[in-house]
């Protein structure tokens, strides 16, 4: 499956062993290489994607309760907060896992899968994200998501989902 | 930093006055955020981002004993009640936020936030600025209409490369 997935381990850590002695040095590839840091970031984006998707039932279940129980504004803002809490655990892991290959080498990557289907479940996270970034109870906020809007975004988002995991 | 404070210290003795909530104040490279209480408030959940300390009601021991199904209402009704997260505790954040957005690696980058929604159909993007930390990670974002906090949270990978690439992150 990883094959149809552009994932160099290689370079990946080359890329992150180079990131960390920047950092150690006070700068960043950000500062220093802007092509190598976007690379690098694209990799971690593979990984990233993968971490979301073995949370897929958790999200999934997070989604359901809220569109069953229709509580409203308060519904709502409990949502956000434990949407927020796995999303967060999730980037969390990332950074964990960015020690541990630094720490271990190729072989922290030997048994990893990257699941296809782990791009586009990530990108119907990040709608959520940002559906969750949007909501507002300010009737004056017209950039704002009211909480119509919102309930019908998640929807439409957990129908994608559900596409994603037929597929 | 101390001209933050002291500038905010002189606005929120005015809000108080008017009877309006306070606000957190931030002066970077000449240029006024502001953080409106609550703003801070609706976005707490950005909180543990900042390292800001959480009550112990919204902690994790709470939240993952309280993740049984069956107990939905209960965990509603502890989200309800607002004592759980004091005043104390918002200012707490507002102070975080100002300390990593004067932190000299953060950089404040002219973008939008939201393009990718509204690309999709969703609300129109907010045009402002992007105080963001490559270190850290962290993101704040703040409107052109006011300078007024909309946001911040510590980006992931995918909105890293957007707010990079495309000036730009949601």
């Amino acid at each position: 499956m990883e094959k149809n997935i552009n994932f160099d381990k290689t370079r990946y850590i080359e890329l992150l062993k180079k990131n960390e002695i920047l950092k150690n040095e006070g700068t960043s590839l950000f500062n220093e290489n802007r092509e190598e840091d976007l690379e690098l970031l694209s990799y971690g984006v593979i990984l990233e994607n993968q971490i979301y998707y073995n949370r897929k039932a958790e999200y999934s279940f997070l989604i359901e309760e809220y569109l069953r129980e229709n509580a409203g504004e308060d519904g709502a803002r409990l949502f956000v907060w434990e949407f927020f809490k796995i999303f967060k655990k999730d980037n969390k892991a990332l950074e964990i896992l960015e020690k541990e290959i630094l720490e271990q080498g190729i072989q922290k990557l030997a048994t990893l899968w990257i699941d296809p289907k782990s791009t586009e479940f990530s990108a119907l996270i990040n709608q959520i994200v940002g559906s969750c970034e949007f909501l507002t109870f300010d009737p004056e906020d017209t950039y704002g998501m009211t909480l119509d809007q919102f309930r019908d975004s998640i929807q439409k988002i957990y129908l994608k989902i559900q596409n994603n995991n037929q597929e | 930093m101390k001209e933050s404070i002291q500038e905010e210290d002189k606005i929120n003795g005015q809000r108080k006055k008017q009877g309006k909530a306070s606000i957190t104040l931030m002066i970077k490279d000449d240029i006024r955020f502001f953080a409106p209480n609550d703003q801070l408030r609706d976005k707490y959940h950005h909180a543990p981002d900042l390292d800001s300390p959480i009550p112990g009601t919204l902690g994790d021991t709470e939240l993952a004993r309280l993740a049984d199904p069956s107990l939905y209402r209960e965990r509603l009704e502890t989200f309800r009640n607002r004592e759980i997260l004091p005043e104390a505790y918002v200012e707490q954040y507002g102070r975080d936020l100002r300390f990593q957005v004067l932190n000299p690696d953060t950089k404040i980058i002219e973008g939008t936030l939201g393009a990718n929604r509204e690309a999709n159909g969703g609300p129109p993007k907010i045009e402002g600025y992007h105080l963001y930390n490559d270190r850290t990670g962290f993101n704040a974002f703040f409107d052109k209409n006011g300078n007024r906090y909309r946001t911040g949270f510590q980006a992931n990978r995918s909105q890293r490369t957007d707010i990079k690439t495309n000036n730009n992150a949601m």
